[in-house]
């Protein structure tokens, strides 16, 4: 199986032209807890990667202050899977 | 204090029936079999305490939505068990019980302890069960709110159990779109995880009698 490999993205490039919608439900706690997030800028392209990421993303906490970089499977203009890693303003 | 119970042809509320009629200061307004029966105290009645036996637990929770709000608010209720469970202290708690009652007890026993829950000396949250657990209390004694039809139906697919996916098949909807309505739903009414929305929706029927 290939490595997975990565392109770093254009600071010109725009969420929307990647998905349809900024905002995507992060999904944790064995599928219980749901947190929603907004994209502000994906970063990195992702391909080959064996867990299916597309992109890399950073993000930002829709009720609450906080930033995040996420991994995301985007399928069809819309996010499939996420998984967030968030830092706190109160960390 | 006036008391109301609620109990069906199985449960074994009697003997705490004849105890609260020697209890002082208690007066025993009815004894409901009945849903219905129950409503129609509670809305005639001056009522401040209703005691349930555990097969009318879960369905208090639907009396209590048929009533005009300030006699809601105003009638405590609990639980009468022979063995006070952690399962169904828990489940009381959530339910928005306001305590247990351990029976049999004496006549005095039975009203002090009616007497500390409508002083709220003896809530149920303060049992240790609950304190580690971290619950919020009467999670599941209130209504949904929707904002709109999709909402509503996303909430109907998670009563009957499907998966985020399959709600999203069903619904013509991306599985991101699911997500952020189930998202909402839950930041609207104050809920903390899916499990509870789904229960939520799942139990929230018209109410239909005891027996």
């Amino acid at each position: 199986m290939p490595a997975p490999e990565f392109r770093v993205l254009s600071e010109l490039t725009r969420v929307e032209d990647f998905i349809d919608d900024p905002v995507f439900t992060d999904v944790t706690n064995h599928g219980e807890v749901y947190t929603r997030y907004i994209v502000t800028r994906f970063t990195h392209e992702v391909s080959d990667h064996p867990e299916e990421w597309t992109h890399l993303a950073n993000v930002t906490p829709e009720r609450s202050p906080g930033i995040g970089v996420a991994k995301l499977c985007v399928k069809n203009r819309s996010i499939d899977k996420s998984e967030v890693t968030l830092a706190h303003l109160d960390d | 204090m006036n008391v109301l119970l609620c109990e069906t042809a199985h449960s074994q509320l009697q003997n705490v029936a004849g105890l609260l009629n020697d209890a002082p200061g208690v007066n025993v307004v009815a004894i409901a079999r009945t849903g219905r029966e129950a409503l129609k105290v509670l809305n005639s009645e001056p009522v401040d305490l209703s005691i349930h036996s555990e097969d009318t637990v879960d369905l208090s929770r639907l009396i209590r939505h048929e009533l005009r709000d300030e006699v809601a608010e105003s009638v405590s209720r609990v639980v009468a068990t022979e063995t006070p469970t952690t399962p169904l202290i828990v489940k009381a708690h959530q339910l928005g019980f306001d305590g247990i009652l351990t029976v049999p007890q004496t006549a005095a026993e039975l009203a002090a302890e009616l007497k500390a829950v409508l002083t709220r000396r003896n809530p149920l949250s303060e049992h240790p069960v609950i304190k580690t657990l971290d619950l919020s209390p009467g999670a599941l004694d209130r209504r949904l709110r929707y904002a709109n039809q999709t909402e509503i139906g996303i909430a109907d697919l998670m009563g009957i159990g499907l998966a985020d996916q399959d709600i999203a098949t069903a619904m013509q909807l991306s599985l991101q779109s699911v997500r952020n309505h189930i998202e909402s739903l839950l930041h609207a009414n104050s809920l903390s995880n899916r499990t509870q929305l789904a229960v939520l929706r799942a139990i929230d029927w018209s109410i239909p009698d005891f027996a």
